[in-house]
């Protein structure tokens, strides 16, 4: 006996959904290539210094996005993530080692450390009151750098961070550097595509859409917000070590709660809930950035206007669109 | 122990924190009514400060009251722009969006009038300083809190015992509810907008001579204002002002003796009441 | 039925097409970015300049640029180019600053830096070794920068706070009522200020009697000014920002009386443009450092030339920062002349070799240190008899060499690796 038409369309749709998302990984594989390959396509020396800071700020980016877009987190003081990772990163490299590994570590380990204890406070609230408290706490870690100033040297910041080394040698700075970087980005990227997808990446979304139900469900939320906050912290801390080897200095600005909007910001605008559209906004405002202040002096309103627009008219952000329109290319149902 | 400093310190903080609880009003306010987290408020009070000074040589002080005159259209225009569309979505949306708007207004007002500071001075008869248990404190400041006060005051006075002010209460406790008993509460929201943009920029146009005027002056209130509202629990009056006075006591107090450190405890004592209690050190606000 | 992909013709033709655009936009962008700079002999000479276009420093910002473009003017070519200016906007962002830096070095090809007040040269100081070209800072206000953290490619034309401070000394011993003063320091919470703290404390016989530092984002100073009265102090040192926090302390400050009850002290002084603000504030303050500078022009021809063509050109009086901004550009152009090349090294070398009148006075860098051994400049903000250039009020001139501010650079903690 024939299986019913319902069944048969059914079928279609699971192999195109299919067809789909091996088409996706076609693309990103694609997109990694080029990202590696840009160094050997003839792109000027400033062109690879901007990207390696849009890269930075993608794999920043990319960590908001594991609260904002899949656990309905949204914080506004992650610029203590990375500003705090600068300096733990920085601090290392200029009196111990400047080991990339090593010096990754311990900013990793030191914000996760941090993370965790924020985490116990932060995870008991949600919504508005999980932004402001973001916020302010971030403003005590702002606080703390500009006032302990035998450690981190106040508003002068740290001067004077070497070149980190990778087994032993020297990372040079353009090229070489770009690909460390665009190598963490890669490997980050498929470490977080891993965890968004597995049942606990699921169980996050469950939050997101509703919390208290999920909690109803027997979901330990509070324990899964904070592993969530920790593994964003980290992230951000990959990129805050990549960030003070770049300008080879920490300043306590980057914990200014600023930061925290603009890196926001970013992650909206790249389109949140997709990991790889963090990135895309990242590598736009960085260039985007570097274009109009250099032609015209109206940076901030042009900022405020872009952030607003985006997000009144397309909240899903550019991935968002990207994604609409691949499907249409590749309809669930013809 | 010095009480004389402690006593100076205590009434800079009062003074402070007058003039605190008139920007944090507005604050409190839109969130307990629409739920909004108007980060451009801010930037309402530094229009504020800039409509005065435009308006000061051809009007003289009663600047100070048609500066709002002009800010309340804008508010209302702003309003019906960009936070209207977005009332249905999720709340975190208006904080996103009243923050892109503060970057927008604070570029076109460097765009408008420049970056420069300008310094205001106090009508002839503030000028000044009074002597207080042998210590100088300017007239202006005194007057300048004195009638943050009143005007917070009067506004708790309407809230509290006028029809207009009855509704504002319901719909801050329940706005549905509000709406089934026929409370037009779209209108009322819109227009509660434009009267805590109008209490901002009249504040920015009280502080001009205490503080200048300048492209920035709305991010350092901003702050100290939200904290304020969190202190006293969201959209809770009374808990604002109490709010607004523990934060510029904390700052001058606390500054004066601890000076650097003053600020991150301020944070973490927030954080603190933020969450063991959630609701406002009253317990009588929203829940955050 | 798994090897069912359903993937029409025309999808894949789609996707084609649309990896063939992305492909042919990086490589557009990478096109964009990469036109090559090739610098023909006879094509201009590129200058950077890296300052506050926007935001609450562009004041700062606009003295620095403007005084640029006046030596530009003044000098005329240099080696028979003529010299392009490149402006960036550093967005009062350190590490904004850097990536603009790196910009102007990497796209533009320039072949030095100048503009950068203190936050730019501090976040460049550690990337020099990166760049490449000399920067030449005329507007910063740490010691580190020629000091402990000092530079092969980095110098500096403007006097230090620690130049200051020394200078400040003077003042002290000279002036009986600041000798019998009780000293406070009020400032910002930076670690130059605690710097300039330190250096008055240790001043022979000085009665100090406290100090005090505000957050960055202060604008009520009230606790503060409570803290200098409650001290009886009657001399108050202020390292605050200059612009509008400090605008905003010393109104203030008059506000409750305290300029009655003490003299201010500016350790890096007042710009002319904030003078201007303040008008009869201002005459409350005695100010070490080099400002007012334009006042030299009574015995230096230089500053006087250098004066008039500023006015021309952007109707106001030269404030020091466009003054040493300016200074700083012509001995560039001089070191360029001297060196006969647009090499770094070569400049650099030229530049340490340099004994030349410059606007701000006759200048030189120290020997085996990178900081110009400038006159400073100090006393009380008066009332002028005849306004000049617009300007009302300004620093009454007492100059004070080098000679006698200036510490070797050994014994600043600079010690340069070539």
């Amino acid at each position: 006996m024939a299986a019913s038409p319902d069944v048969e369309n059914r079928v279609e749709d699971i192999t195109r959904v299919r067809s789909r998302e091996i088409a996706t990984r076609v693309l990103l594989a694609g997109f990694a290539l080029l990202i590696l390959a840009v160094p050997f396509l003839g792109a000027s020396p400033f062109f690879i210094t901007l990207l390696t800071e849009a890269l930075i700020f993608g794999i920043w980016a990319m960590s908001l996005d594991l609260l904002v877009g899949y656990t309905g987190l949204v914080s506004f003081g992650h610029a203590a993530s990375f500003g705090f990772a600068t300096y733990a990163a920085g601090i290392f490299a200029m009196n111990v080692s400047a080991d990339f590994f090593l010096s990754t570590m311990v900013a990793i380990l030191t914000a996760a450390a941090v993370a965790f204890f924020t985490g116990l406070v932060v995870t008991r609230l949600s919504g508005i009151a999980f932004a402001i408290l973001t916020l302010c706490i971030c403003q005590v870690l702002f606080q703390i750098s500009v006032v302990w100033r035998s450690f981190t040297g106040g508003l002068d910041g740290l001067i004077g961070v070497p070149l980190p080394t990778l087994f032993g040698r020297e990372v040079e700075p353009g090229e070489e550097f770009y690909l460390l970087t665009a190598a963490t980005l890669i490997i980050c990227y498929l470490l977080l595509r891993r965890v968004v997808e597995s049942p606990f990446g699921k169980t996050l979304l469950a939050i997101r859409a509703n919390e208290d139900r999920a909690a109803a469900i027997g979901i330990d939320v509070r324990r899964h917000k904070l592993v969530i906050l920790i593994l964003s912290w980290m992230t951000g801390g990959v990129a805050g070590t990549l960030f003070v080897f770049l300008k080879a200095g920490a300043n306590p600005m980057s914990l200014y709660w600023i930061e925290s909007g603009n890196i926001l910001a970013i992650t909206i605008l790249g389109g949140i809930g997709t990991l790889f559209g963090p990135i895309i906004g990242a590598i736009g405002f960085i260039f985007i950035r570097d274009q109009v202040t250099t032609m015209y002096r109206a940076w901030q309103f042009s900022f405020g206007l872009a952030f607003v627009l985006a997000v009144l008219f397309m909240p899903s952000g550019i991935a968002g669109i990207a994604e609409r329109i691949w499907r249409r290319l590749w309809p669930a149902r013809s | 122990m010095d009480w004389n400093f402690l006593f100076v310190n205590s009434l800079n903080g009062i003074i402070y924190g007058s003039f605190l609880a008139l920007t944090s009003l507005g604050l409190s306010l839109v969130f307990g009514l629409g739920r909004v987290v108007n980060f451009a408020h801010g930037v309402l009070y530094a229009l504020g400060g800039y409509f005065f000074i435009i308006f000061l040589p051809s009007l003289g002080w009663s600047a100070m009251l048609f500066a709002p005159l002009v800010v309340v259209p804008l508010a209302i225009a702003m309003e019906w722009l960009t936070i209207a569309p977005i009332r249905n979505r999720d709340e975190i949306y208006t904080l996103l969006v009243t923050f892109g708007l503060s970057f927008m207004i604070t570029g076109a007002i460097e765009y408008l009038w420049g970056t420069e500071t300008t310094l205001i001075k106090p009508p002839v008869i503030f000028q000044g300083t009074v002597d207080i248990l042998g210590n100088q404190f300017p007239v202006y400041r005194l007057f300048a809190s004195t009638l943050s006060l009143l005007v917070t005051g009067l506004v708790f006075v309407f809230i509290q015992f006028t029809p207009v002010g009855l509704k504002i209460r319901a719909i801050t406790d329940d706005n549905e509810m509000a709406e089934a008993l026929g409370i037009n509460t779209r209108w009322l929201l819109t227009s509660i907008f434009g009267g805590a943009a109008g209490f901002a920029a009249f504040a920015g146009a009280l502080g001009a001579p205490i503080f200048s005027v300048e492209p920035e002056m709305g991010m350092g209130i901003i702050i100290d204002s939200f904290l304020a509202v969190i202190l006293g629990g969201l959209g809770h009056l009374p808990g604002t002002a109490v709010g607004a006075f523990i934060v510029a006591l904390a700052k001058s107090i606390g500054g004066g003796y601890i000076a650097e450190w003053a600020i991150a405890v301020l944070f973490l004592v927030v954080a603190a009441i933020m969450v063991l209690r959630p609701k406002g050190v009253f317990g009588r606000g929203r829940i955050a | 039925m798994a090897t069912r992909f359903t993937t029409t013709r025309k999808q894949w033709f789609i996707v084609s097409r649309l990896a063939v655009v992305c492909i042919a936009t990086v490589f557009t962008l990478i096109a964009a970015f990469s036109s090559p700079a090739f610098a023909a002999k006879k094509d201009p000479i590129k200058i950077g300049v890296l300052s506050f276009l926007s935001g609450k420093l562009k004041p700062i910002g606009d003295e620095i640029t403007t005084g640029i473009q006046t030596a530009v003017k003044m000098h005329g070519p240099v080696m028979g180019r003529s010299i392009e200016l490149i402006l960036e906007d550093s967005l009062v962002n350190a590490q904004v600053a850097v990536t603009k830096a790196t910009k102007l070095v990497q796209k533009n090809q320039v072949t030095a830096i100048l503009g950068t007040s203190t936050l730019e040269a501090l976040a460049l100081l550690p990337v020099a070794n990166r760049l490449r070209v000399p920067i030449i800072t005329s507007n910063s206000g740490s010691a580190v920068i020629t000091g402990e953290k000092c530079n092969y490619w980095v110098f500096q034309t403007n006097p230090t706070p620690q130049m200051a401070i020394v200078a400040m000394d003077s003042l002290i011993k000279d002036n009986p009522k600041f000798k019998t003063a009780k000293w406070f320091t009020m400032g910002h919470d930076y670690p130059w200020s605690r710097r300039v703290a330190r250096s008055v404390k240790i001043v022979k016989g000085v009665n100090y009697v406290g100090e005090a530092y505000a957050p960055l984002d202060t604008t009520d100073w009230a606790p503060f000014i409570a803290k200098v009265r409650a001290s009886g102090a009657t001399a108050v040192v202020i390292p605050v920002t200059l612009g509008t926090p400090l605008v905003q302390f010393i109104q203030q400050a008059n506000e409750f009386g305290l300029t009655k009850q003490a003299t201010l002290v500016a350790p890096i002084g007042l710009p002319d443009w904030l003078i201007a603000k303040l008008g009869e504030l201002s005459t409350h303050i005695v100010s070490a450092g080099a400002w007012s500078a334009w006042r030299l022009e009574d015995t230096i021809p230089t500053t006087k030339k250098f004066n008039e063509l500023y006015y021309k050109m952007h109707g106001r009086v030269a404030g020091m920062q466009a003054i040493q901004a300016g200074t700083a550009a012509q001995l560039l152009f001089n070191a360029i002349e001297k060196a006969g090349s647009t090499d770094g090294k070569a400049i650099v070398a030229a530049l340490e070799k340099l004994d030349v009148e410059a606007p701000a006075g006759r200048m030189r860098f120290q020997k085996d240190g990178r900081m110009a051994e400038v006159a400073l400049i100090l006393g009380r903000i008066e009332k002028l008899k005849k306004p000049k250039y617009g300007a009302m009020y300004a620093q009454s001139v007492n100059a004070l060499p080098a000679s006698k501010t200036l510490e070797p650079a050994k014994k600043l903690g600079c010690n340069l690796k070539k």
